[in-house]
């Protein structure tokens, strides 16, 4: 589903953000990227929802190189996957109802349907009896539902999560990590950059630990947060799936 | 499709509401500079309309060499009226002049005695900026003696209108930079403003055109108001001054309706594309080169 092949990333500034990755994540995959903040974890998410695109190497989703879509081809490549921040990005004027009727539209979904799939995403991420409610009248786990929510609108393949527990209590965390999990288990790939080592260990899925831009240890099964992050980087990286 | 264009409308309407004073001084910046340009225009219609009157009553006259012959001299008259910038002749023989001659002077037959005035030709020129032109080479003609042409107000006018177009467009041009800035610096603030709905647009898969539509929609929307308003002013106190002219010197200014009409209109054009071009500055440089990051503000 997504592959990443000698993929490396400079800033214009001469920063490198990413070196020389490769990897491969199927469909249906729980993948846990982590690593400690600035080592590369949300610029391999935006290489996949193209927010940044290689500068050497290439990224295909679904078969295809995102570097070289257009404008109109990342618009369509956005439909097919959810991104969820840490910073909820919620529009704090519209209830909650109305965020996720914001973000269908702009896709150009028919009432009819708006109407339906909005009323199915709030019973699956339990906010249907908070529907009128603002932003700012919600708690932190239930703003980061409405984002899931939002991630969801388009039945996208493809799940990215930057650190969706980044600002949560341990409790809503693992919350958060369980309405995921059952995302996933209906056959959404996830992917999912933090730095929580407690839901990593816990979950005990696919766990890729990047350092310094660079994939140090890519653990297929069962993963545990790794410990032994190394300052300085290194090129290794673990055999591709 | 219906959901796309209402959400669009929407979205604009929404972003004119949230920045009411910056979309007041794009309006206003569009209402000046149109207001400029189309006086410019009105005053450079007015100076053609004046001058097109008076060259009507423009001639020259051309004298010939008394020993130049009747026939050589109706050649000639031929000859001149293909010149390029003569849109007539009139051969006018010295006996017919020598006629109203002695009509308009009485007694001045018996004091001259005989005809002394030589066979002429009347010019009249297609326009007033190459006389001096078709004048040279008539005077290079060598039957010719001597070229005459009354003083009369065309040079002043063509110098006058000459300038007033130079000052006129050069402040119409600033203008319309200024208002270009300012709806572009409007559109860019009302960007900014909303990135939170750009950056969610964009994430959940919004097409370019649905992100910048409205935007653009917006500066469009400044340069027609704007345009519109300066129109309906501009017919306005035209009106009073024509009919103030008319009272005061009995001088009737250009006022053909249809034209009247079609250069409002080009002025509404004018002014709507100017919105549409500054809006679509701020819609790229913000939202679609590859180098912007709105996702990241």
């Amino acid at each position: 589903m997504i592959e990443f092949q000698q993929a490396s990333v400079t800033y214009p500034s001469g920063v490198t953000a990413l070196r020389n990755i490769n990897l491969r994540i199927r469909k249906g995959e729980f993948v846990f990227l982590v690593g400690p903040s600035g080592q590369g974890k949300s610029t391999a998410l935006k290489l996949i929802y193209r927010e940044e695109k290689a500068s050497i190497g290439r990224v295909l989703v679904e078969g295809h190189d995102v570097g070289r879509l257009n404008a109109g081809g990342v618009a369509r490549l956005r439909r097919r996957m959810g991104v969820v921040f840490q910073d909820f990005r919620l529009l704090e004027y519209k209830t909650v109802r109305e965020n996720l009727i914001f973000a269908m539209q702009v896709v150009d979904t028919p009432h009819a349907i708006i109407r339906k799939r909005v009323n199915e995403l709030l019973e699956q991420v339990g906010l249907a009896e908070r529907a009128k409610a603002f932003p700012l009248q919600l708690s932190g786990g239930e703003q980061q539902r409405l984002c899931i929510a939002r991630a969801l609108i388009n039945h996208p393949p493809l799940l990215l999560a930057d650190e969706p527990t980044g600002n949560l209590d341990p409790e809503t965390s693992r919350d958060i990590i369980k309405l995921l999990e059952a995302i996933n288990t209906k056959g959404t790939t996830v992917i999912m950059a933090t730095h929580d080592r407690d839901i990593v260990d816990k979950m005990r899925k696919r766990v890729i630990s990047v350092s310094n831009g660079c994939v140090i240890a890519d653990q297929l099964e069962s993963g545990y947060y790794h410990d032994d992050f190394d300052e300085s980087g290194s090129d290794f990286n673990m055999p591709e799936v | 499709m219906f959901s796309r264009i209402e959400f669009i409308i929407a979205e604009t309407f929404q972003g004119i509401r949230r920045h009411l004073d910056m979309a007041f001084a794009a309006i206003a910046c569009v209402v000046a500079t149109m207001l400029i340009i189309g006086m410019v225009a009105l005053l450079q219609i007015n100076a053609d309309y004046l001058i097109k009157n008076t060259i009507e009553r423009v001639r020259f006259m051309v004298y010939f060499q008394p020993e130049t012959s009747r026939d050589e001299a109706l050649g000639i008259c031929k000859r001149i009226g293909k010149l390029n910038g003569v849109a007539s002749t009139e051969f006018i023989p010295k006996e017919d002049a020598w006629e109203n001659y002695k009509k308009q002077y009485t007694g001045l037959d018996k004091l001259l005695g005989r005809n002394p005035l030589p066979d002429a030709i009347s010019v009249k020129p297609i326009n007033i900026e190459n006389i001096e032109e078709v004048k040279t080479i008539i005077e290079g003609m060598p039957e010719v003696d001597k070229v005459q042409r009354d003083q009369d107000v065309s040079n002043y006018l063509i110098a006058a209108r000459s300038n007033m177009q130079t000052a006129g467009w050069m402040l119409g041009i600033l203008l319309a930079l200024l208002a270009f800035v300012i709806i572009h610096h409007s559109i860019e603030l009302t960007i900014v403003a909303r990135r939170k709905e750009v950056v969610i647009m964009m994430m959940v898969g919004a097409t370019p055109a649905t992100v910048g539509l409205p935007f653009i929609i917006e500066g469009l929307i400044y340069g027609f108001i704007g345009s519109i308003l300066a129109v309906v002013a501009l017919k306005g106190y035209y009106g009073m001054i024509a009919q103030k002219m008319l009272q005061t010197t009995n001088t009737h200014l250009w006022n053909d309706s249809l034209d009247i009409f079609n250069g409002g209109l080009i002025l509404i054009i004018c002014g709507t594309i100017l919105g549409f071009v500054a809006s679509m500055a701020a819609v790229v440089k913000f939202l679609i080169k590859p180098k912007s990051k709105i996702t990241n503000a």
